[in-house]
């Protein structure tokens, strides 16, 4: 039967309900084919997770199907809805490609296994074990993904997967609770003592760079991607803790300040809370990139020193001031401070472990040991703050915001240090 | 070495639905002259009051919870304050956010409006019907995400 102009007004307009459903199907289809016989427990578990949230969206979307009204418009709700739902299925496809490469045939069993027991020697889980998989990534580097916080400030939205409160209490945890109880209501026996009564509470994906699978001498680097997880594990986080925030937080009008110093008076408010919205976020990249150094050095001592040293090395020379416009610490900065806490006698103290050996009767640790001091002492050397930069800046306004941003990692720096060395309940590391 | 996202750091395509539906449900309230119970779906109720919380963290001279998620926040919803009053200083953006969350967190109370409550409710269809374009248009942006090529300078 041949559509009617409005039908057809209709079917141009609105989004199309059908290939979102086929895309929540699909995906579906793709995370069925992730089984216990070809990958691990852990991404299996992941995937159980996705699976219940893909599931309800489908349910969702049946339910905002109308067979008879198959070219209706949709209303402004259910528009939006079809790309919010989709937008959710979007995402959680691209995260497949995390399960699909922690396979053993691309991840080595050893690094998993090595990253299981070194998680489960340090990570605090007082709301259950957490699960972390390892996985190579084309890009030469490494990266940490919240899973966890993802899943609960992206996916799991009360407005768009509940928006009517029929799941109960309507905060992403409960949410997720309540669609693992479901998606495992027709599960075997086995199947549910297997998967647990409740999802994993806290699911991290630590990549690698694949070029580096082989190169054990590489593998402490992970550490630092296993210190962010440590890090994001408390609510709120512990680079977030209110002290470290009370001391790192720039106030906006202190950026107004500045701004107007390089600018001018009246410099329009957008402009100014725009400054102080970037400066306050490179702040806080910076305080987790250092608190994530200071765990892994805690976790890795020496090794993860070297590791990171020679990463580094190979990436770039030391240009870069303390602070990247992005937040990242400079080279010279972050392996300063590493290498700090790996000598300060409260901290590592690895000078100490050297003396230790420093006498023993075989030629062989004695060689090693005085060549350790050695590089160590070079090292002091090569990352002790030199007065004036090389090269003059082409943006004054730029380095004066960097300052202000570099003066709250300052202020915030012993805080970091404290909750590293021992967390508020002393319990870390 | 690398995190990927800022925890609770989210652009504007994540309220995208929930500011559709504030906008089309306060348009029928401003239509209606009055508040009406149980108008708003609670899920996307709840999702408006955390969006307002989250703001007004970082609007008054208190460290949030989470500076970055706040200040992020707060940021849009200035913009948004501002795509009105385009000179509103710090404290304009915080009293009239102030107005607004007073005003949201009272809609389940079915009551007829004074005049000054129908003009803050006015500025929260518009607050939101705001918050709608910007988060589809954040949406089609992340959609099609534009990759910049090795070697490029970006600043």
């Amino acid at each position: 039967m041949p559509l009617d102009a409005a039908q057809i007004t209709s079917l141009a307009a609105s989004p199309s309900l059908g290939a979102v459903t086929y895309q929540a199907a699909s995906l579906l289809r793709q995370l069925a084919r992730i089984n216990d016989q070809e990958y691990l427990s852990e991404a299996c578990q992941i995937k159980e997770a996705f699976e219940c949230i893909a599931e309800h969206v489908l349910d969702q979307l049946w339910e905002m199907h109308a067979p008879d009204q198959l070219f209706e418009a949709l209303d402004d709700s259910d528009f939006s809805r079809t790309q919010a739902l989709g937008r959710i299925i979007h995402q959680l496809h691209s995260f497949l490609r995390y399960l699909w490469a922690s396979s053993p045939r691309q991840s080595p069993p050893g690094i998993q296994s090595a990253l299981k027991l070194l998680t489960k020697l340090h990570f605090p889980c007082p709301n259950g074990d957490p699960i972390c998989l390892v996985r190579p990534q084309w890009k030469y580097n490494l990266t940490y993904v919240p899973m966890t916080a993802i899943l609960r400030s992206n996916v799991l939205l009360p407005s768009v997967l509940d928006p009517n409160g029929t799941l109960g209490p309507s905060d992403p945890d409960s949410m997720l609770l309540e669609l693992w109880r479901r998606h495992l209501t027709d599960a075997s026996e086995d199947e549910r003592k297997k998967l647990g009564a409740a999802p994993p509470p806290h699911v991290a994906i630590l990549s690698f760079a694949g070029l580096d699978t082989d190169d054990t001498l590489s593998y402490p680097l992970l550490a630092h991607e296993l210190g962010h997880f440590i890090d994001l594990s408390p609510l709120p986080p512990l680079s977030s803790s209110p002290n470290v925030n009370n001391a790192a937080l720039i106030p906006e009008e202190e950026v107004r300040k500045v701004l107007e110093q390089y600018r001018g008076p009246n410099v329009p408010a957008r402009d100014v809370t725009a400054s102080h919205k970037a400066t306050v976020d490179r702040v806080f990249v910076a305080l987790r990139e250092i608190m994530a150094d200071l765990l892994a050095t805690r976790m890795m001592g020496f090794g993860y020193f070297a590791a990171h040293s020679e990463f580094l090395k190979i990436l770039a020379a030391w240009p870069q001031p303390t602070l990247t416009p992005s937040g990242y610490p400079g080279i010279k900065y972050r392996l300063g401070l590493v290498l700090e806490h790996l000598l300060d006698p409260d901290g590592c103290d690895f000078r100490s472990f050297l003396k230790q050996h420093a006498a023993a009767s075989e030629p062989v640790v004695r060689t090693i040991v005085e060549g350790l001091d050695l590089y160590l002492s070079s090292w002091e050397k090569r990352v002790a703050p030199v007065a004036t930069p090389s090269v003059a800046s082409t943006s004054p306004l730029g380095d004066a915001l960097n300052q202000l941003a570099v003066a709250a990692v300052d202020k915030a720096h012993g805080e970091i240090v404290k909750l590293a060395k021992g967390g508020p309940s002393g319990t870390l590391l | 070495m690398s995190q990927t996202v800022s925890v609770g750091v989210v652009g504007p395509s994540h309220w995208a639905y929930m500011a559709s539906v504030m906008a089309a449900k306060l348009q029928q309230m401003v239509d209606a002259r009055r508040t009406i119970a149980g108008q708003i779906p609670v899920g996307v109720y709840r999702d408006a009051r955390e969006f307002y919380k989250l703001v007004l963290e970082a609007a008054g001279d208190r460290t949030p919870a989470n500076p970055p998620a706040s200040i992020n926040a707060y940021a849009l919803a200035a913009d948004a304050v501002r795509a009105v009053s385009a000179d509103a200083s710090r404290a304009d953006v915080a009293a009239t956010l102030g107005r607004q969350q007073a005003l949201l967190d009272d809609l389940e109370q079915p009551r007829a409006l004074s005049e000054e409550e129908l003009r803050t409710l006015s500025s929260l269809h518009v607050f939101f019907l705001w918050l709608k374009r910007e988060g589809e248009s954040d949406a089609y942006e992340r959609g099609v995400g534009y990759e910049v090529p090795v070697g490029f300078r970006t600043r």
